[in-house]
């Protein structure tokens, strides 16, 4: 596969699922997960598990952590509830353009 | 080799089985301790086969041979450290596309060495058969099918061992080779580095990584080199810009060339289902992700209405106390304390809770279903449009349940500017507390019109998200900052719905008691500020009332409208305390509006009679739109570290609420 061809349709703002992305390369799923694996090793990408949250004890309610601001012992069952946005996805950006 | 006995280097990604192996190889024979100089663990053990003795170092689960960690320097010098007498590099047969690229970054290594591919039984579990001797031709080296799970079957790695001992055995990487001269400058680069500069390694294997940027291995190559070589040396890697790529298809094209013939699986067609297909239809994505969302919130009025009807039973229960009170010869501060604030406060509290309990439920449906990332999806273009990122998405949805978790979650966005940009625009979502307010007042003003409103609101929130961002965006980031994702979207799932319920009974009980902390002081508060015992004229609130209504006329506001508008800035939750506390207080300001002074004790019905529909439309639009709650500020204020742009931000909503108001007022006027 093409990384520069993949890197620029990631650039150019556009939201793609892995299988659409696939498709459009002409490729196999597991070749697109494999080199957004690469790129994000080699550091070209970010990946994020949406859903991923830590509190900062900023919310009032917080009961999740300790409170104090930089704790970030979990997340704030105030804010976010536990077990909550587990099914989100994970994405891949670009991390300098 | 240590002491007569032969030393095996295992080698392998995380997950490749190698711990396994290292512990059926070993058994007890093991010692743990640290890589000198590094925190990296280092685990050695011994056995003995056939009266031979080895020794096994089980080397850190590495990607690749880079110096991008302690780990990969670790693995990589001791290899070329000449301390190995043969590598066993790890492969996991159920994912060979991805596990073998650590043997395409061996390549050029000149060290013995041969090849498992372990999990064979996952592999076998996932339909696919794969040619170990087909492998092994293209490769030069011994490679061995196992599970090293199954102890009892390791002959075969046994005589892979012995084979590439005996043979020196060492990967021919000629077809990868090719492939790299491809590469403009490629064999020119090559040149300069002689064999074995680094001990061990091929000119090639240094080529690749100088091209790939390997700051370690560029200095070493730099200290050997002389003179015009060098320069020559500098001059063609300086041709090489983000080379990683270049190499790493070449690595890849490589792996597919080994599986090629080599490995057959059970195609599996994965098949699109039909509401995937209309989901990210570029088309009609959109349209039927708003049908899902609107019929959502028609959903959640069902769980709702029970809940509801259990909060009018405070209300009904407020008038045999009041009568029980009055007849104790209670003090009416008393009764009025009992009556029209706990009871109508708690009326209110629980009415609101069965929207919260709806809403949760059914948007917790579609998080753990899988279908909420498959509506972030959708709108990533258009958020991408509006300079956010993917991550944005996060901050967005969370803000439905609380604006402060939204500010909070925008940490996760590292760009200073977007991070500001996002937490402007999720002020925009209306949170938790909105959403248990809004349904009931629209119910209770409109009827069965309430899911109007809300989709009304929910095309106003877009609109303002919209224009917000291109007013903030213009400022915070620019076009050419713009950029895409890809989005693995998971699986659907079905529901754990006793999972599902007891997070949302507990993301309820949460809001109950968050609420209650509002609502009670500010329906005091204002009970207190409203108190005149008879002479209405003589609270300090009417008076205010009265000097500003003029004003808050022009907004589509009476003013007790208005403090509940100002109410909201504190917690959202406020204003249902203030409505309750103005409109049914008897024998005060109550009285003085409606002309009596009986005692109501219904306040939805003080509500109807004092507010007409043009006014709680106005109303509801701007405690929506208003600044979230003064947490929420305090979040803002927390993650942007700036008072500027937090005041900048409180100082829009605070407008825009009152513009958004002024306008649905007058449409209100009109089609009422």
């Amino acid at each position: 596969m093409d990384m520069q061809v993949l890197l620029g349709k990631i650039k150019n703002g556009e939201g793609r699922s892995v299988a659409m992305l696939a498709e459009e390369m002409n490729t196999t799923v597991e070749d697109v997960t494999r080199t957004l694996e690469y790129l994000e090793r080699i550091g070209v990408l970010r990946k994020t598990k949406l859903g991923k949250f830590e509190c900062n004890g900023s919310c009032s309610s917080c009961s999740g952590c300790s409170g104090k601001s930089g704790s970030n012992k979990g997340p704030c069952k105030g804010c976010i509830p536990e077990q909550g946005f587990q099914h989100m996805g994970v994405i891949w950006e670009v991390k300098d353009k | 080799m240590t002491d007569g006995k032969k030393t095996i280097a295992l080698l392998g990604q995380p997950n490749s089985g190698k711990s396994t192996l290292f512990n059926g190889l070993t058994g007890m024979k093991q010692h743990v301790g640290n890589w000198p100089g590094k925190t990296v663990e280092q685990k050695q053990g011994s056995f003995t086969h056939n009266g031979e003795e080895y020794v096994v170092m089980d080397l850190p689960g590495t990607y690749s041979l880079s110096a991008n960690s302690d780990e990969e320097i670790v693995t990589r010098d001791y290899i070329s450290s000449g301390k190995a007498d043969v590598v066993c590099i790890l492969a996991d047969s159920s994912q060979l596309e991805r596990s073998l690229f650590m043997l395409s970054d061996y390549a050029g290594i000149k060290v013995p060495c041969f090849l498992i591919l372990n999990l064979a039984d996952v592999a076998k579990d996932q339909g696919k058969t794969i040619d170990a001797q087909k492998i092994r031709a293209k490769l030069g080296i011994p490679v061995v099918l196992m599970s090293a799970t199954d102890v009892k079957k390791y002959d075969s790695f046994f005589a892979a061992l012995n084979e590439a001992l005996s043979k020196k055995a060492t990967l021919d990487f000629s077809a990868l080779e090719e492939k790299y001269s491809k590469l403009d400058g490629f064999e020119e680069l090559k040149a300069e580095i002689p064999e074995n500069l680094i001990p061990g390694c091929s000119s090639t294997w240094m080529a690749v990584k100088t091209i790939e940027g390997d700051k370690v291995v560029r200095a070493k190559i730099e200290n050997k080199l002389t003179g015009d070589s060098l320069v020559r040396y500098n001059s063609h890697a300086a041709r090489f810009d983000k080379g990683a790529l270049l190499t790493g298809e070449c690595k890849f094209s490589w792996i597919d060339y080994l599986l090629s013939d080599s490995v057959n699986k059970v195609t599996q067609t994965v098949k699109t289902s039909k509401l995937d297909r209309a989901l990210t239809n570029k088309t009609w994505g959109k349209v039927v992700v708003v049908l899902i969302v609107i019929g959502g919130l028609l959903l959640s009025f069902i769980p709702a209405v029970p809940i509801m009807l259990l909060g009018s039973i405070f209300t009904a229960l407020a008038v045999p106390i009041r009568d029980a009170l009055n007849a104790a010869n209670a003090s009416p501060i008393l009764t009025g304390i009992i009556c029209d604030v706990v009871l109508q406060s708690l009326a209110n509290i629980v009415k609101m809770l069965g929207f919260a309990f709806g809403i949760n439920l059914v948007f917790g449906m579609f998080e753990e279903s899988g279908l909420m990332a498959r509506i972030s999806y959708v709108f990533d273009n258009t958020m991408s449009k509006m300079g956010l990122q993917g991550k944005s998405i996060m901050p967005f949805l969370v803000s439905f349940g609380c604006t402060i978790g939204g500010a909070t979650s925008s940490r996760v966005i590292d760009n200073w500017n977007q991070k500001v940009l996002t937490i402007a625009l999720a002020w925009a979502v209306p949170c938790g507390a909105a959403w248990a307010i809004i349904p009931m007042l629209a119910a209770n003003f409109f009827g069965p019109y309430a899911v109007l409103v809300i989709i009304a609101i929910l095309l106003v929130m877009l609109l303002h998200i919209w224009i917000t961002a291109k007013i903030f965006g213009r400022k915070l980031v620019k076009k050419e900052d713009r950029y895409g994702i890809i989005m693995e979207l998971p699986p659907y799932h079905k529901p754990k719905w006793g999972a599902m319920l007891r997070f949302v009974l507990g993301r309820t009980k949460d809001m109950f008691f968050r609420v209650l902390k509002v609502v009670v002081p500010v329906c005091l508060l204002f009970w207190i500020l409203s108190y005149s015992a008879g002479n209405f004229e003589g609270s300090i609130l009417y008076r205010i009332g009265n000097a500003i209504e003029p004003v808050t006329k022009v907004f589509g506001m009476n003013w007790q409208l208005f403090m509940a508008f100002i109410a909201s800035s504190i917690g959202k939750e406020g204003a249902v305390g203030v409505l309750t506390a103005l409109y049914s207080q008897s024998g005060t300001i109550y009285g003085a509006v409606n002309g009596t002074n009986a005692a109501v004790a219904n306040s939805t019905q003080l509500l109807l009679s004092n507010v007409s529909g043009p006014q709680a439309l106005a109303f509801m639009f701007a405690i929506t739109f208003n600044v979230p709650c003064v947490v929420a500020l305090a979040a803002t204020y927390q993650e942007t570290h700036s008072a500027k742009w937090t005041a900048i931000i409180t100082g829009y909503y605070t407008l825009g609420a009152l513009i958004i108001s002024c306008i649905a007022y007058h449409i209100g006027l009109l089609i009422m």
